[in-house]
């Protein structure tokens, strides 16, 4: 239990701190190249930002995997908590994709239409890894 | 508390609680509005310019429909069993309402579904961010929840039938 | 990918019968669950949590050994008496 705990109580913090960096880079942007913010140029910044965090990511996953060496890593109790948890966060995902078609289907441009899946999902997984954390430290019923 | 209704012997058919019942009706709309969008769109696309082909509409009336339809579909599904129940006189209770097992089945499916659809999503963000025509984006989108609600219906009912 | 098969075995059918023939829908009307549970635990299509099995083993005054087997083949295997 070591490991997910480890590894999903830092993915979130760290995940928080990149989120909020990414907004900060965009609004700067916005700022410095003097457009009005939905028309800033965030592809680029939103794809370094991916790349980046895929990376931080897989740091964390790494070194929660090789601190952990020897021990058991995932047991049912693991897997329990990760399906309960799932589920917490799929309902972001959902009512996103339901705001893009909507979106998609009144023509609005693609920034919208990419941050709202963006921060839909981004709400998602913070919801299921934050359940996550808190069904280790508080337990769950069934 | 005396009844009219008897309670069911071990010989009598065992039947489906509302909640398979629901995901029967799920299932089969969904597999009937997709492929009827699907019918209505692809040959637009393969025809015309991407960029001209009027597929809005059509998915918001497939939407709508498979909602509708599986609220439709589940309510006359548990009214079927109700009254399938009361001809041989039977006592619904205990039999119809879902219980814990139905919520452990929900959980698996909704999780395996949700995995697919949401896992489609980044795929969605990537034409977003490459400026694809917004064809593709709303398509993908829409794929990406259908096969995600067919996965998330097998699943359970595979649970269903052959236990997990 | 099919499930699988549950190394947890139970005699809740037999022991059903000489609880003077009590009937699926019997013994879920006590439990709180569906007959199609019942049905599901007894074909082994579904493992009953463990506050279930107790609750399973106290509607038949047994113990929970004498309801619920576990195949062993671990490290501990015990024979009892």
């Amino acid at each position: 239990m070591d490991f997910q705990l480890r590894h999903q109580g830092w993915g979130l913090a760290a995940s928080l701190v990149w989120f909020v960096t990414y907004w900060t880079l965009i609004i700067v942007r916005a700022a410095t190249d003097d457009v009005s913010f939905t028309k800033v140029a965030w592809q680029h910044p939103l794809l370094w930002m991916l790349a980046a965090g895929v990376t931080i990511y897989a740091a964390i996953y790494a070194y929660s995997y090789w601190s952990t060496r020897g021990a058991i890593r995932t047991d049912e109790r693991d897997l329990e908590i990760r399906r309960r948890s799932d589920a917490a966060g799929a309902g972001f995902t959902a009512l996103g994709a339901i705001a893009a078609l909507v979106m998609l289907a009144l023509g609005v441009g693609a920034f919208w239409v990419a941050h709202t899946i963006f921060v839909a999902s981004f709400l998602g997984t913070l919801a299921s890894t934050g359940q996550t954390v808190a069904a280790y430290m508080d337990g769950f019923d069934r | 508390m005396s009844h009219d209704l008897r309670q069911p012997d071990d010989d009598d058919p065992v039947i489906m609680t509302v909640d398979q019942r629901s995901v029967w009706a799920y299932l089969t709309v969904v597999l009937i509005t997709s492929t009827a969008y699907f019918v209505v769109v692809i040959p637009r696309a393969l025809s015309q310019p991407i960029e001209d082909v009027s597929w809005i509409a059509p998915m918001l009336w497939a939407i709508g429909a498979s909602i509708v339809g599986t609220i439709v579909g589940s309510i006359f599904g548990s009214i079927g069993g109700a009254i399938g129940l009361a001809i041989r006189g039977i006592e619904p209770k205990g039999q119809l309402e879902g219980d814990l097992r139905d919520k452990d089945i929900k959980r698996l499916g909704d999780r395996r579904g949700a995995l697919i659809s949401g896992g489609a999503m980044f795929g969605v963000l990537v034409l977003a961010m490459i400026g694809a025509d917004a064809f593709w984006i709303g398509n993908l989108v829409f794929l990406a929840g259908t096969v995600g609600a067919l996965v998330e219906g097998v699943t359970k009912i595979l649970a269903y039938r052959r236990g997990f | 990918m099919p499930p699988k098969p549950t190394k947890v075995t139970n005699q809740v059918r037999a022991l059903r019968f000489e609880s003077g023939e009590m009937t699926q829908a019997d013994l879920a009307e006590r439990l709180k669950v569906t007959r199609q549970t019942v049905i599901a635990i007894e074909q082994g299509k579904y493992s009953p949590s463990l506050e279930m099995a107790f609750e399973i083993a106290r509607v038949f005054k047994r113990p929970l050994d004498d309801v619920f087997q576990y195949a062993a083949g671990g490290t501990d295997d015990q024979p009892s008496s």
